[in-house]
Order: structure tokens, then C-alpha cells, then sequence
């Protein structure tokens, strides 16, 4: 649900009577499934000290009654003084509302309940930052359940993770003064991992200096022209003829152009795993403003939904539901069992019949007590933790999308607590039980319990992680080169489709592999077991990767860094990472 | 201590080398279960399986505590320096004396080697986050199907003369207890002493199968005190 927390040094835009003002999403709108950005203000608080900010949202699990989730966020108390929070978490049933609460000292101090509005619980939400708060309207007559948002830079959230829920963000009105560096970095960070943005350049209204390295075009002088009609804005529509006022762009390099009039008034193009447009012409401006053929310019925008690479629940499924408890724990055990079969041994050889029963049964009731601890702490080094991180690497960057499945078991059932690696946003993978999320300068600790029975848990974490790599394919589709970076790739190979083609081992730096079109063989077709395969496509279920519609590059990362730990100690199998590399054409 | 044939047995056990053997036997099998039975389980065939070596070192338990007890009661296993119930008779001892004494000795040692084994079986319950109540229902439902086994143990003793015959009687007893009464409906299932131990470990304690093996245990040694009258003891 949670693990990023923000303590904002701005404060709030206000805080209403009660202590706690709460806004969630962008404008109200969200998606449920995703973390979305909940901003809190608390204020009015009755005297300084520890505090916690309690945030339950509920969920839906596989058990009747209620499930919630809960994030905690401790803090210092300051009485008078207005305290902003944004906390990602992630809505599971939206019937019911979020609860947001402020406890001292156990004791509540604030409240407040916080309904969704099931009309902002979009399939795909678009939110604009405009002056203008209307123009997209006919987007909710999509199919696709589009929600349109109109948002301020209040509304922009300091975790690039926390635009899951977005799928479009159109930015007009956008005073760049307003935004600190956190949202400034989030956003360009979720635009290179994969988000869609559009940027409105107009007169007197330049787009915001901090996008510049992602932006497709440079904007120009303001013009004046009159359009008598025919020139295409989009598939299957023409600019509506007219006078306009429009900033002609200077697009850059690999972007797309749109002209009205000769001029460049859209350029668009993908940046690592996103996709950026300027556009130089005002939506929301005559001729455009009122034009039915303007849904085709959102629609474009807006793009295909966006599938993910890669399946949770297939890579939850396949992780270890534990892994082994270590050769020490079975030594410590046969030790404490030896001991005491020793001891009671010595007794009954040494001493006389009727001390010696006396003596053993004192023997006994220290070994009622030893066994119990030792039973607690084997329980404890039982617990495991298996995680396998992907990640996606964005081309013509050094980002990269790391994403972490991990599954929790507790043999027999019981309680865990997975700690979370700082700066991640974690959660869980599946609807499930009652979910605890304390945040930490240390990492988010997630708490709960597993019934026995049901004796497994799947999280999941988003982060950002440096990763440079390229690929590319001639379109011939005989010579691939490849720079993986620093680090090898084991048992590589391409997918593509429902298609592989194996490639092997790769070497750290760059590498160029001649291609035989012929190898590229059917998934269905390959020996699922065969060595050559990284661990996690050798299971029956072979659908880790969906099916991409691109080349990709998919291989074994030898080294990894542990993302999940248990806090209370126990066994953590971290398996190598999963590279996944889009391959571009040529 | 007032019973002298109760003070002789303990004292005679006490000293035993064979018992001793059966007390490590005992302990060793189920320490050997409770190593086994670290998680994770040794083909442990799937999550939703409660049936784990947990229980089954319950069972047995109870099979090697019934066994032990009812073998010694019936003299099957002669245990160095203990009378047996036949040649207590012809000596100054009443008949009630004799059958009590030895009934509180078999009761005695149960609980004894209960008590011995229930270290290594609260280690496997706590590894298995099982409750001690539990653990002390199951233990006490043991003590009670071991003891009422074991008086038809001191019964056999008494009215069978050949060992051989003994041996066999108390064998098909037990398989008759311990095997037989499977193939009772489920419902009456809970006379099978590991059926039952299952289903107190389970939460639902057999308070019929207390019943039943207590009954048979004051049954058992009122015959084996009338079946002493032979013998001519007062």
C-alpha cells in the first residue's frame, strides 16, 4: 500500500475546522489497484510530542469481513504549527471510504472520513493542469472509462510512483514556480518510465524550463494564420479552418511533426518509456475549442492503454513459498535435543533411582523453557522472503524501472514483518488479508499475519534504479548490438510476441550478434526446462513476460541487491534480477 | 507412599536398565521427529495438508507410550527386579493393594515419560505455533488411553499363564485398538487412540474416548482383582 511518505516543508493550502484536511488523487480522481497520492494537512494539534498519522484504506481479500490496509506514518507533534504529509497508498474497495486519523499517545485526536466519489474512479484518467477546468468532457464517452481531472501543481506528487493512476497528464497553466524539486524530478522521472505527457505552449505561457531534456521541440515566435481547412490534424480528421494563434516549435531530432499551415504546431516523441508532445496550438482556444475533431487529438494523446511487461501474479506464483531454514538452525535444534537426552542420560546413570526421577523432572521444566525459546527463534529463521526484481530498462537514458515481486511465507502460519528498502513504494501484489504499513526513515515495515493454511504472501515494490543499456535490431533483422553495461547478462535471449530467439550469455559493455532469422522459434515450441533459460520462464506457466508487442530483451542479472528483509530476522532469497531491455529498430 | 507394591515398582523401574533403554528409544524417536520435522517439511506434500509430522509425532507418542506401558503391565517386557501381580499374590499382599500398586505404577510411568517427551514435543508445537493447552489436552487424553490399555496389560499378566498366549492377546489388543477400530464409521472413530489424539489436537477433544479407556482401566483391574482371588490372596 504505502511506503513513501512525505513531510513537506510548504504548507498546506489549508487545513478545515477538525484538524485534518485530506485530499485524494489528482482532484478526486484515481484508479483503484494503483498507489495514488494522498496529501493530508493536519493542524490544530493539542500539545507537541510522538504522533502517528493513521491512514486505513480498505481492501478486498479472500476472507469474509472487512479487510483494510493500514499506513502509519509517525511523527513529531507541533502544536499550532499546519504539518503536510503525501503518502502513496493503494485504493482496493472503493465502496468504502478512507479513514484518515491523527493519534497521540494512543488516543485519537483527529478524524476524518474521506468517501471516493465513484464517478472519479477512472479506467484511464487524464488529468490537466489548465485555468480552464473543461474541454475534456467528451472523453468520458470512451469505451474505456476515461475520467478527466483538472488539477493544480498542488495536486503534482512527489513520487514518480504516485501517477500510476495517471494515464495522460496535459500540463497549460503550469507555473513551475510552485513545484519543489521532489515533484519537478517525479514528474520528468514518470514521463522516462513510461508516462504520457502533453505540454501546451502558448503566448506568454513558455512550457516549464525543468522539462526541457524530455521535451521534442523547442517552442518558437507566436504566429497568426487563418487555415481555410485540409491540412490533417489527426488520423481521420483536419484542422478546423479558421484563425489561429499558434507557437511554432522547433522540433528536435527523431520527433514527430504536425503542421497547420506549414508551421510545427505539435511534435511528439518517446522518451525512454514514455512519450512527450508540445503542442503549439491552444486546445482550449478557437478554432479548436468546439471542434468535434479534437476528441481525435485527445484519443492520440492519450494512446493505447498500457499493458505491463511483466505478471505479478505469474511471477508470485512461481517464486519459492519458502526456502530452506539453514544447516545452522538444524544443528542448533539436534544440539538442544542431544543436550537434553544427555543430561537425562547422566541422571538416571548417576543418581539413584528415586533423585534421579526428581532431578530429571527438574531437567524437564528447564527444558519446557529452552525448548519454547528455541521453538520462537526457529520459527523466526523460518520465515522467508523470495524476491525477483525486473527491471525495465528506458532507452536513451540511465533509468530504469525496477520492479520487485517478493513472496513472504511463514511456515504454519503466523506473524511476519517485511521491511521494505528506503525511498521504494511497496505494497501488496494481490488482494489479501489485513495489512499494516509503518513508515520509517529505514524503509516502510509491512506487518500482518498469515493464517495457517494460507501461509504466503506477495508484495510488490516500484523504484527508480540507474541502469544504462541500449539494444538495437537492423531492420533487416540479421545484426543485433547490444551494450548491457557493466554487468553480464546471462542466458539471454529475445522475445517478441508469443516468439524467442536465444541468445545466451552477453558480455558487460557492447556487443554485436549476428541474428538467424530462423531460430526465432515459438514459446509454445521450447523446452521449457531447458538450461539455457533463466529460472524464472522455466516453470510451465510462461506468461512472466506478456506477450510484448516490441523486441525485447529479456536475460539473467548475476548481482543483485535484496530489496525485502524481514525485520525480525529469517531467511531472505534474493534471486538474480530479470533485465528487461525494449530493442529498438535501426 | 503407603503401597508397597506401588514403592517396589517404582523402585525396581527406577533401577531398570531395560527401561531406561525404552525411555531413549522413546526420546530418541521422537527427538529424531522433531529434527525431521523442521520446517520446512520433508515432503511436505502442499500447503493446505495440516497433516504434518507436528501431529504424526503426537500419534506417535501415544502409539510408543501405550505400547511401553501395556508391554510392562502384561510382563512382556520383564523389567529387572519387578514382581509380577501372580507371585505377589502368594505373598502377604491384599489383592487391592497389588492391583492398585501396580495400576499407580503403569500410571506413574506414563506420566513420567510424558512428562520426558513433552520438551521436545513443545518444541515441535511451538515451531508450529500450536497452543500448550492443546498440548497438555492431547497429553492427558495419552495418559489415560495408555493407562486403561495397560490395565488389561495387568490383567492379561493375571489370567494368562503362557507368555506366548499373553504375547499374542496383548498383540491383538492392540491391533484391535489401534488398527481395527478404523474401520468403524467415522463418527466412532475417536475409540482408535491416534484418531483421537488427532482429533484433541485438532480442537475437538474426545471426551468419549476419556470415558471409554478410563472405564476400561477401572473395569480391567476390577477383574484383574477378582482374577487374583485364584490365586488365593485375601
Amino acid at each position: 500500500m504505502l511506503c513513501g511518505v512525505l513531510l513537506l516543508a510548504r504548507p498546506a493550502a489549508a487545513a478545515q475546522a477538525g484538524g485534518l484536511d485530506v485530499r485524494v488523487g489528482f482532484a478526486g480522481a484515481v484508479r483503484v489497484g494503483v498507489p495514488v497520492p494522498v496529501r493530508v494537512a493536519v493542524s490544530l494539534l493539542p500539545e507537541a510530542g510522538p504522533a502517528s498519522l493513521v491512514i486505513d484504506a480498505p481492501a478486498m481479500g479472500p476472507q469474509a469481513g472487512p479487510v483494510t490496509d493500514t499506513t502509519v506514518v509517525p511523527f513529531e507533534a507541533e502544536p499550532g504549527a499546519l504539518q503536510s504529509f503525501d503518502v502513496p497508498v493503494v485504493l482496493g474497495n472503493i465502496r468504502q471510504p478512507l479513514v484518515v486519523r491523527v493519534l497521540m499517545a494512543g488516543r485519537e485526536v483527529a478524524r476524518r472520513v474521506v468517501p471516493i466519489t465513484p464517478s472519479l474512479v477512472g479506467g484511464r484518467v487524464v488529468v490537466t493542469l489548465s485555468d480552464e477546468h473543461a474541454g475534456l468532457d467528451s472523453l468520458s464517452r470512451l469505451d474505456e472509462r476515461v475520467v478527466p481531472a483538472y488539477a493544480d501543481a498542488d495536486a503534482l506528487p512527489h513520487r514518480w510512483q504516485e501517477y500510476g493512476a495517471v494515464d495522460l497528464l496535459v500540463i497549460r497553466d503550469l507555473d513551475p514556480a510552485r513545484l519543489d524539486d521532489e515533484q519537478r524530478d517525479a514528474l520528468a522521472t514518470w514521463v522516462r518510465l513510461g508516462g504520457r505527457l502533453v505540454v501546451i505552449v502558448r503566448q506568454g505561457v513558455p512550457a516549464p524550463a525543468f522539462l526541457d531534456d524530455i521535451l521534442p521541440a523547442d517552442a518558437g515566435d507566436v504566429r497568426s494564420l487563418t487555415v481555410s481547412g485540409g491540412a490533417t490534424a489527426s488520423p481521420g480528421a483536419a484542422w478546423p479552418p479558421g484563425p489561429y494563434t499558434v507557437t511554432a516549435l522547433a522540433p528536435r531530432p527523431g520527433a514527430t511533426v504536425t503542421r497547420l499551415g506549414g508551421i510545427p504546431v505539435i511534435a511528439s516523441a518517446a522518451v525512454g518509456l514514455g512519450w512527450v508532445a508540445v503542442w503549439g496550438v491552444d486546445p482550449w482556444q478557437p478554432p479548436v475549442a468546439g471542434w468535434a475533431g479534437r476528441q481525435g487529438l485527445w484519443v492520440g494523446a492519450l494512446g493505447p492503454p498500457s499493458r505491463p511487461l511483466v505478471n505479478v501474479s505469474s511471477v508470485a506464483d512461481l517464486l519459492p513459498n519458502g526456502t530452506p531454514i539453514g544447516p545452522g538452525v538444524h544443528a542448533l535444534v539436534a544440539g538442544a535435543i542431544v543436550a537434553y537426552l544427555g543430561v537425562l542420560y547422566l541422571i538416571a546413570r548417576r543418581r539413584a533411582p528415586g533423585a534421579g526421577a526428581l532431578a530429571s523432572v527438574g531437567v524437564v521444566v528447564i527444558a519446557l523453557a529452552v525448548f519454547w525459546l528455541l521453538a520462537g527463534d526457529v520459527r523466526g529463521r523460518s520465515t522467508s522472503v523470495a524476491e525477483v526484481t525486473f527491471f525495465e530498462a528506458a532507452p536513451g537514458t540511465d533509468a530504469a524501472r525496477a520492479l520487485t515481486v517478493a513472496v513472504v511465507s511463514v511456515p504454519y502460519g503466523g506473524p511476519y514483518r517485511v521491511r521494505g528498502a528506503p525511498r521504494e513504494v511497496v505494497g501488496p501484489a494481490a488482494a489479501s488479508g489485513d495489512l499494516r504499513a509503518t513508515v520509517a526513515d529505514t524503509g516502510t515495515v509491512l506487518e500482518g499475519t498469515l493464517p495457517a493454511g494460507a501461509e504466503m504472501r506477495a508484495f510488490q515494490s516500484l523504484a527508480l534504479a540507474q541502469f544504462a543499456a541500449r539494444a538495437e535490431i537492423t531492420a533487416d533483422g540479421r545484426t543485433l548490438t547490444v551494450d548491457v553495461g557493466p554487468e553480464p547478462v546471462r542466458r539471454a535471449e529475445l522475445r517478441w510476441g508469443a516468439r524467442t530467439y536465444r541468445l545466451g550469455d552477453l558480455p558487460p559493455g557492447a556487443s554485436t550478434h549476428a541474428m538467424d532469422p530462423s531460430r526465432w522459434v515459438s514459446l509454445t515450441e521450447i523446452d521449457s526446462h531447458a538450461p539455457v533459460r533463466a529460472w524464472i520462464f522455466q516453470a510451465s506457466t510462461g506468461d512472466v513476460i506478456m506477450n510484448p508487442t516490441t523486441p525485447i530483451l529479456v536475460g539473467e542479472i548475476p548481482h543483485t541487491v535484496p530489496v525485502f528483509d524481514l525485520a525480525d530476522g529469517g531467511t531472505v532469497d534474493a534471486r538474480p534480477a530479470i533485465l528487461l531491455l525494449p530493442v529498438a529498430g535501426r | 507412599m503407603g503401597n508397597a507394591v506401588l514403592r517396589g515398582d517404582l523402585r525396581a523401574r527406577g533401577a531398570s536398565r531395560k527401561v531406561l533403554a525404552i525411555e531413549f528409544f522413546y526420546l530418541g524417536i521422537l527427538g529424531l521427529l522433531t529434527l525431521l520435522g523442521l520446517p520446512p517439511e520433508l515432503n511436505r506434500p502442499e500447503v493446505s495438508n495440516q497433516t504434518s509430522l507436528g501431529l504424526a509425532l503426537l500419534g506417535v507418542q501415544g502409539v510408543l507410550v501405550t505400547y511401553f506401558a501395556s508391554a510392562c503391565a502384561a510382563q512382556e517386557i520383564a523389567v529387572e527386579g519387578e514382581r509380577p501381580s501372580v507371585d505377589l499374590a502368594f505373598g502377604p499382599f491384599p489383592r487391592r493393594m497389588i492391583v492398585v500398586g501396580k495400576s499407580l505404577a503403569s500410571l506413574a510411568t506414563i506420566v513420567y515419560w510424558l512428562l520426558l517427551g513433552s520438551p521436545l514435543l513443545i518444541l515441535a508445537i511451538g515451531i508450529r505455533q500450536g497452543s500448550v493447552a492443546m498440548l497438555a489436552a492431547v497429553s492427558a487424553l495419552v495418559a489415560i488411553e495408555a493407562w486403561g490399555i495397560a490395565q488389561l496389560g495387568l490383567l492379561y499378566s493375571i489370567v494368562i499363564d503362557s507368555e506366548f498366549s499373553r504375547a499374542v492377546v496383548h498383540w491383538t489388543t492392540l491391533l484391535a485398538l489401534f488398527v481395527a477400530t478404523l474401520a468403524l464409521p467415522v463418527d466412532q472413530q475417536w475409540l482408535n487412540p491416534i484418531v483421537a489424539v488427532a482429533r484433541a489436537a485438532g480442537g475437538a477433544f474426545p471426551v468419549q474416548a476419556v470415558i471409554v479407556y478410563a472405564a476400561l482401566g477401572l473395569a480391567a483391574g476390577g477383574l484383574a482383582q477378582l482374577a487374583l482371588r485364584r490365586y488365593g490372596a485375601s
